[in-house]
């Protein structure tokens, strides 16, 4: 199965949503619950609270399926965002309490984590494993300053300023580094796209 | 400002956007750009790609089939209970609203009524108890809208 067929099920899934119908909220459900999980619990450390992020993303996309816009982009994006989203406004409430560079860094893990990212044990999308190798190569591939910032803004919520003050450079630096590791993550997936770059 | 630098200006502030960086007022900037410019969607497009990329690279972890099916099984009963919900309330009525008017009243009658006639303790802490609950409920109505604020502006930024 292509990725196309897969972005062409998840868009009809979240239409069917919309128009009030449970089986897809269930069918997307199976397909991405999974992934949803891992990512949580990768920005949460913590796989029980990961799952009231699985219930409220899910929950969210069924009640705001209707405002998905397909040409804005893939139903698998959107769904991923959302569950970014919910599991930072957790990860946000518990650094009130306690000092975010107590927590344990997500900057190198997952740096380490892709080398041996064909070795991993195949999910529901196993169909995308070429664009997962394609994405740790070009993840590989960023200086790992440029790979800290975004690791931080993607998986920590953090904004320019709390990436400046954490990492302790220039506002300016880091916005430059953001733009570009996001400008070569978008340059060498290219070939997974029809158009080009 | 000409129309190439700001093209150039909100080209800029797309890596940004796409990871849900952007303040309120440069959103509503790049929103009123992207209306007129197909070429920064796509481009948009392609950056949210990139960045959900990464979540994509987090490793799979084990999930307890168990609790996943009940995870499952609860967003079905809210999706149904939910449907029931939205019949049986009438739109546009904060079923709290009337409520918490009444207990504002009682409050300031109680407050009033312990004051003018013979001082009674009892009925002045009842009354002062009521208004404090009033003024917790208001606050708590205002924190759900904060949330539900932030909840839109996510919303606005995945639908940029």
């Amino acid at each position: 199965m292509t990725n196309g067929v897969l972005q062409d099920q998840d868009r009809i899934l979240l239409r069917r949503m919309a128009d009030g119908d449970e089986s897809a909220l269930a069918a997307l459900y199976d397909g991405w619950a999974e992934r949803v999980h891992a990512l949580a619990t990768w920005i949460l450390k913590d796989p029980d609270e990961a799952e009231d992020v699985v219930e409220e993303t899910f929950w969210q996309a069924w009640r705001t399926a209707g405002r998905y816009d397909s040409n804005r982009g893939a139903g698998s994006t959107w769904l991923i965002m959302i569950a970014r989203s919910r599991a930072l406004d957790r990860l946000r409430a518990r650094r009130r309490w306690t000092d975010w560079s107590d927590t344990p860094g997500n900057v190198g893990i997952l740096r380490e984590t892709t080398a041996g990212l064909t070795a991993m044990a195949p999910d529901a999308h196993s169909e995308n494993v070429d664009r997962q190798a394609a994405l740790a190569a070009a993840l590989d591939g960023l200086p790992p300053d440029q790979r800290r910032v975004v690791d931080l803004a993607f998986f920590g919520g953090l904004s320019h300023s709390e990436i400046a003050e954490q990492t302790a450079e220039p506002l300016g630096t880091v916005k430059t580094r953001i733009r570009l590791a996001m400008q070569k993550l978008r340059q060498r997936l290219a070939f997974l796209r029809e158009e080009g770059p | 400002m000409s129309q190439g630098l700001q093209h150039e200006e909100m080209q800029e502030k797309l890596p940004a956007a796409a990871l849900e960086m952007l303040e309120v007022a440069e959103l509503e900037r790049l929103q009123a750009h992207l209306a007129g410019c197909p070429g920064c969607v796509q481009l948009l497009r392609q950056y949210r790609d990139a960045a959900v990329g990464l979540a994509l690279q987090v490793p799979a972890g084990t999930t307890d089939p168990a609790r996943s099916a009940a995870i499952r099984n609860r967003l079905i009963a809210r999706v149904r209970s939910g449907r029931e919900g939205r019949t049986a309330r009438r739109p546009g009525v904060d079923r709290w609203l009337g409520w918490m008017v009444a207990a504002g009243l009682a409050g300031i009658l109680l407050v009033h009524h312990s004051v003018h006639q013979t001082v009674d303790y009892g009925w002045l802490l009842s009354g002062v108890l009521t208004l404090v609950l009033v003024g917790v409920g208001l606050y708590a109505r205002k924190q759900q809208r904060r949330a539900a604020e932030l909840e839109d502006r996510g919303d606005r930024s995945r639908n940029l």
